[in-house]
């Protein structure tokens, strides 16, 4: 069905509808997290309760503020009921950036006017909760423009769709890798812009752990009721945005039936509304200064995404490149992380992934005796011994030093923290993503393997402990095992062999030294070790 | 025969890790361990004939020396064998002055011979990933000969030169697998084998050569210690024992920069590949060149102006393959000789003088000519020797290198190289004689009595320098010519 954008019609009917089921939307997830903490919780149908009561209260509004305070929630409403309307969620049509633009901006509106409110009242919490969204916003703002931009590659239709359309059919489109980063990219944006955990709790009662509840927190009566409504309309417009981009199940049943349309976009939005409250019931409230990284991180993700789009990689949709795109979203995700188990726990992963690659390979056809010593070195070593070698170490420098590896590297006098490690990172995805295709190879592992080695540079060159740049060096030989699989090139077995023994010497020499090190240091942080500086 | 002048040294290393052993006995073993490798290889090249038709070959195919090769290899075998008699006196020295203990002896030779060992392997490879596990593990092996002294310093220089190096030569291992790639687009089989690359070198693409040569070069460059990757060299070579910095830099940075030119033949095939490494090598050297004689001049402690200067001198070199041709071939060749004879021997003359002063700071030392004249000289010789003076090799090589770069038509090369080797010049006979002349405090000096395997070492080296350049270049140059064709063969 042709969507007409000159019409009220239609926007009016799916703007009062989603409107119609946005507190149910809420109802769910609040009754999920009530399961999750092993309580009934109130029934799904509460919202819709409150919101009545709120219409039915009366209003206190500060002496001090203007009509600022009184215009914002009205402001947000009627933004909030446009962008519903535009977008085509509920009625198949082409996807235009320029659409996108105005439906992420129109919440901007919303958000520019509740800060002024919060800032017209004049309380102190007010002006914390405004500042706090403003840098959020800032944040987010990159990640979707990045989305919107890796959609206009597909020039207006469905990616999901587009993909399909590959030799290889859904299958491919399900393992392609822009899709995954995309989705994951656009999840996260989406639980920043909501105000849903790890962002920021909409259940807390702390002042000072809030953010878009402080900027409420002066309204009242059915100002109140427009705001709260207003927010889960905005959590159902989203959901709707993520579903029609990338998982448009409900395009997907090709009757025109308007009633059949609806109830599967109900559906899927139930369905993402369950994996959001699963996903907040295990996830604790970041600190201020990790929420910025991590939407960095997506930024990150997103221009990977976009970077696969636009490169001639052909084969794009088969599970070795899945799985190679994973181990580089691993040694991105290694700088972000900060303890050290989880910092293993990312290695083993990767080199699981690159295990199975390998054993993918093999499978394929390429069965020759230094692609089996490969797969069979990598289990053996990368995935048992490495990491039970580091275990020991780890447990043996924190009995000596009390060393938990936790700290943030910013105050460890690394030359750059986590925020500016990510934008070298997309720097350097950039930068194998030109070389790539100057040697003229259109297999997708080549730019990731070439972006694991130099993001293992990179994590070498930023990290302070010993112990992270040992691991960083391990994922810079992840992806230098992977090289020759991307390239397609046989390596004589006595090579692999002699290498394999090089590596484990240089794992015991490097645990040996940060023996040393943090012998004569007080801690094996090689910032501490700066006797060799020439004196300008 | 040729497997010996590797296994002996490994067999011997072994021998030295037994618990029992006393020092006394690790030295010897290691002394005549280094003898008998360097006794190996003479053997071997004598009855080899002609090894540029025949190239000798081993160890079930993994060793396969050529003129080039056997060029390289017998300059590390000559300078280790007078490194190992150095040492002997210097660790005694060292442990009576309760610097190190003496059960860790047995380790240092270990490593020493193992370390000898991996170097040798390198210069002697047949295939190229040989050559890359066999620098690989030179680095492994002298990561704890740089920490030998266990304090903050040395183990700061030792984790600086593992991290860089290693990654330097992971880098080069992507070039390897670039080149392999190329090679198996032009359809080519067991990629890696050095002779088979040169045969086939017409049929690669030249993108690949360019861009695989460039990462090489950027990954074993680390290892040779060209500016801006040279930052581990001055900590590595001034926190190590004597013994161990003039093993690295006579003969560590020689088997880095031969695994680099072992690639040269075989993109030098084609002329626009060539120009473009030409290009990388007068580049990085003439920025190796400027940046290390500029900062000779601000050094305060021995070792680490010795230091610089080898960056120095490894940039020469490296103009020398740039200018290319049979001139600048020559002189870059005669320049990799006559600084491992002069390098070592200056660190040598160095660790004596700090073992008399026990101080390696230049200015605390003053005054060695009036105590031992002769060798007080020879001091001031030799420093300036490395600089590029008469008597010394070093001086000839310079030459025809100005005369490479003047013919060639670089007239802009050649004032810049006149130019920084006259400023390393003054620097070096500034300190060199601030240390010789000057005033004499007797009660400052240590009670040191170099032994005779020291002497012999400092003056054995000191003669083949001299012969080197005064009274046999000739002999030289003969020795270097059929390396010489090696390398520009097929251009």
């Amino acid at each position: 069905m042709e969507y007409d954008l000159g019409g009220i019609i239609y926007p009016a009917l799916q703007a009062a509808f989603v409107f119609a089921i946005a507190p149910l939307v809420i109802g769910i997830m609040r009754k999920v997290k009530a399961t999750f903490q092993s309580r009934t919780g109130a029934p799904i149908y509460q919202p819709y309760i409150d919101l009545a009561k709120l219409f039915l209260k009366g209003m206190v509004v500060s002496e001090t503020s203007s009509w600022v305070f009184l215009a914002a929630p009205i402001a947000t409403f009627a933004s909030v009921a446009i962008a519903v309307g535009i977008l085509p969620i509920m009625f198949a049509g082409s996807v235009l950036p320029s659409t996108l633009i105005v439906f992420v901006y129109l919440f901007a509106i919303g958000r520019f006017m509740t800060a002024l409110s919060a800032l017209d009242t004049g309380s102190a919490f007010g002006g914390i909760g405004a500042s706090r969204e403003m840098l959020f916003a800032a944040l987010i703002e990159p990640v979707l423009f990045g989305a919107i931009i890796f959609f206009a590659t597909f020039g207006g239709s469905v990616p999901l769709v587009a993909l399909a359309s590959s030799p290889n059919g859904y299958l491919s489109a399900i393992v392609a890798p822009e899709l995954w980063l995309a989705a994951i990219a656009i999840f996260i944006a989406i639980l920043a812009e909501t105000g849903r955990l790890p962002f920021d709790n909409p259940a807390t009662h702390l002042e000072l752990t809030m953010v878009h509840e402080a900027m409420i927190l002066d309204n009242s009566g059915p100002m109140l009721a427009l705001i709260e409504w207003a927010n889960a309309a905005k959590i159902v417009a989203f959901f709707g945005f993520f579903a029609t981009l990338l998982l448009p199940t409900h395009l997907l049943i090709s009757t025109g039936n308007p009633i059949f349309l609806a109830a599967a976009f109900c559906a899927t939005i139930a369905a993402l509304a369950l994996i959001t409250a699963a996903i907040e019931s295990v996830t604790p409230k970041l600190r201020l200064f990790k929420i910025s990284k991590l939407l960095i991180f997506s930024l990150v993700l997103s221009l990977l995404a976009f970077l696969i789009r636009v490169s001639d990689g052909v084969q794009s949709g088969s599970l070795p490149v899945f799985l190679s795109f994973l181990m580089l979203v691993t040694a991105i995700y290694f700088i972000f992380s900060a303890t050290f188990k989880r910092r293993l726990e990312i290695f083993i992963l990767q080199s699981a992934a690159l295990a199975l690659i390998l054993a993918l390979v093999i499978m394929d056809g390429d069965a020759s005796a230094d692609a089996m010593w490969r797969l069979g070195s990598t289990i053996v070593f990368k995935l048992i011994v490495v990491p039970l070698l580091l275990l020991k170490a780890f447990d043996g420098l924190r009995s000596e030093s009390k060393d938990t590896l936790n700290t943030d590297p910013v105050f460890m006098g690394s030359p750059v923290g986590i925020s500016g490690s990510f934008v070298l990172c997309g720097v350097l995805m950039m930068l194998s993503y030109a070389i790539a295709p100057i040697l003229g190879i259109h297999n997708q592992m080549l730019p990731a393997a070439f972006s694991i080695i130099l993001i293992g540079c990179l994590i070498i060159a930023t990290k302070s402990h010993v112990m992270l740049q040992l691991m960083g060096f391990l994922i810079l030989e992840n992806g230098l095992v992977l090289l020759p699989t991307a390239l397609a090139v046989q390596v004589p077995i006595i090579g692999e062999i002699i290498a394999l023994f090089d590596t484990l010497t240089l794992v015991a020499v490097a645990l040996v030294l940060m023996f040393k090190i943090s012998a004569m240091a007080e801690s094996p942080y090689t910032a501490n070790l700066e006797q060799l500086r020439e004196e300008r | 025969m040729i497997e010996l002048v590797v296994l002996i040294p490994v067999a011997a290393a072994l021998l030295c890790l037994l618990p029992q052993l006393r020092p006394r006995h690790a030295e010897a073993i290691a002394l005549a361990g280094a003898f008998l490798s360097s006794a190996a290889l003479l053997a071997a090249a004598l009855s080899a004939g002609d090894i540029s038709q025949n190239p000798i070959t081993g160890l079930f195919g993994m060793i396969r020396v050529d003129a080039l090769g056997l060029l390289f290899t017998g300059v590390t075998s000559m300078v280790a064998l007078f490194v190992f008699a150095y040492s002997r006196s210097y660790m005694q020295e060292e442990v009576r002055e309760r610097v190190f203990e003496e059960k860790r002896m047995g380790a240092y030779y270990s490593f020493m011979l193992f370390f000898l060992a991996s170097m040798l392997l390198v210069t002697m490879a047949s295939d190229l990933l040989t050559t890359w596990a066999a620098l690989e593990t030179t680095t492994l092996t002298s990561v704890f000969l740089i920490s030998f002294y266990d304090n903050r310093k040395s183990i700061e220089a030792a984790w600086k030169y593992f991290i860089i190096c290693s990654l330097g030569i992971t880098i080069a291992l992507v070039g390897l697998m670039i080149l392999a790639y190329g090679m198996q687009q032009a359809g080519v089989q067991e990629s890696f084998a050095w002779e088979n690359a040169l045969a086939n070198a017409q049929k690669i693409n030249p993108l690949y050569l360019k861009i695989a040569f460039a990462f090489i070069f950027v990954g074993y460059g680390t290892k040779v210690g060209l500016v801006p990757l040279h930052v581990w060299l001055p900590d590595a070579h001034s926190q190590a024992p004597t013994p161990v910095s003039a093993l690295l830099s006579g003969v560590l940075l020689n088997a880095a920069l031969y695994s680099i030119l072992r690639l040269y033949p075989i993109a030098a095939q084609n002329p626009d590949a060539l120009a473009f490494i030409s290009s990388l090598f007068v580049f990085f050297g003439l920025v190796s060149l400027a940046l290390a004689s500029l900062r000779l001049f601000s050094q305060e402690n021995y070792k680490r102006l010795l230091a610089y200067s080898s960056v120095e001198n490894m940039g020469i070199i490296c103009l020398g393959i740039g200018i290319g041709g049979p001139l600048g071939m020559l002189a870059a060749l005669f320049h990799v000789v006559s600084h491992s004879i002069i390098k070592p021997l200056a660190f040598f003359m160095g660790g004596m003088v700090s073992l008399l002063y026990g101080t390696k700071e230049i200015s605390k030392i003053t005054g060695i000519a009036q105590k031992m004249p002769m060798f007080g000289s020879m001091f001031v010789l030799v420093n300036v020797g490395i600089t590029g003076s008469i008597p010394f090799g070093t001086f000839i090589s310079e030459i025809i290198l100005l005369a490479a770069a003047l013919a060639a038509g670089n007239y802009a090369i050649a004032a810049l190289l006149v130019i920084f080797t006259t400023v390393a010049f003054g620097s070096f006979l500034l300190k060199s004689s601030h240390m010789a002349f000057g005033p004499f405090a007797s009660n400052k000096l240590r009670n040191f009595e170099p032994d005779f395997l020291m002497k012999a070492a400092i003056f054995g080296l000191f003669l083949l320098g001299i012969t080197a350049g005064l009274l046999m270049p000739q002999t030289l140059i003969g020795l270097i010519n059929p390396a010489i064709s090696v390398l520009l063969r097929g251009s």
